[in-house]
């Protein structure tokens, strides 16, 4: 039963959370008069980027690439923001 | 270690895992990357509740002075948990298999794609300073399930020879 209202509770806020973001997108696009790909007349246009279908298998780049940045972010605060309070002495009065 | 540590070790590291994989759809295909990035949600809510006092405790006393120290994790996974809904939200509305799949259309707009993008650029910086905000819990974890503890029998020589200085 506990566990039943904490999903409730975490749908709930995401829901919200979603409610807003989607509010604030839609509302931002109508506003600067965009055009959206369901008004276009006809056609199927393909994306700037290509549309990735299938999976064209080999090496995962982007995979890697985000691991590098969660690695980077990850040394840079554990190098920069913590050591410092480790390596800091207590210093404590003499009595 | 105790099971529910074990627990979250798993499904922390098995979510990790998936997030790499979902962060490339052209590896994976577009159908693999929509359905596991289903599951993946579905493993973050069972994250959340593994983690949930930890998060009532702090949102109880979080302006409190002794709450100082965790406020700026707060409010970090506060903002991993807002562009992971973000991430859902524009993925959902730019979606090709799960969408049609439910029998749904949705109107599709190209704000959504660069959303996609910029929620999982921005989700993958955050998830790099959560990772660090742990890293002391996942050394230990790790310490402690694959380096053997130490036998209590190591303290008996020392006690042995206490009790002969003082015989």
């Amino acid at each position: 039963m506990k566990t039943i209202f904490r999903i409730i509770v975490i749908l709930v806020v995401t829901t919200l959370v979603g409610g807003l973001f989607y509010g604030a997108v839609t509302s931002g696009s109508s506003s600067t008069g965009q055009t959206s790909m369901s008004e276009r007349p006809t056609g199927d246009f393909p994306r700037p980027d290509g549309d990735h279908e299938e999976g064209s298998g080999g090496f995962p780049v982007e995979s890697i690439k985000n691991l590098a940045i969660i690695s980077i972010i990850c040394a840079v605060y554990l190098n920069i923001f913590k050591k410092p309070a480790i390596i800091k002495p207590i210093l404590k009065p003499i009595s | 270690m105790s099971k529910q540590n074990l627990t979250k070790l798993f499904l922390d590291l098995t979510a990790f895992v998936a997030l790499l994989i979902v962060s490339a759809p052209r590896f994976t295909g577009v159908a693999i990357h929509e359905w596991l990035a289903i599951a993946l949600s579905g493993a973050i809510v069972v994250h959340l509740l593994l983690n949930w006092n930890w998060i009532v405790q702090i949102t109880s006393r979080l302006f409190s002075k002794s709450a100082m120290n965790s406020r700026f994790g707060y409010f970090l996974n506060w903002g991993l948990f807002a562009s992971g809904i973000m991430i859902m939200l524009s993925g959902l509305m730019i979606s090709k298999t799960v969408v049609p799949f439910l029998g749904l259309s949705l109107p599709q707009d190209m704000s959504w794609k660069s959303l996609h993008e910029l929620s999982t650029n921005i989700t993958m910086v955050l998830m790099g300073l959560h990772v660090a905000l742990h890293w002391n819990w996942i050394t230990s974890m790790f310490k402690r399930l694959f380096v053997p503890r130490q036998s209590p029998q190591v303290a008996a020589p020392a006690f042995n020879t206490l009790q002969r200085k003082d015989a």
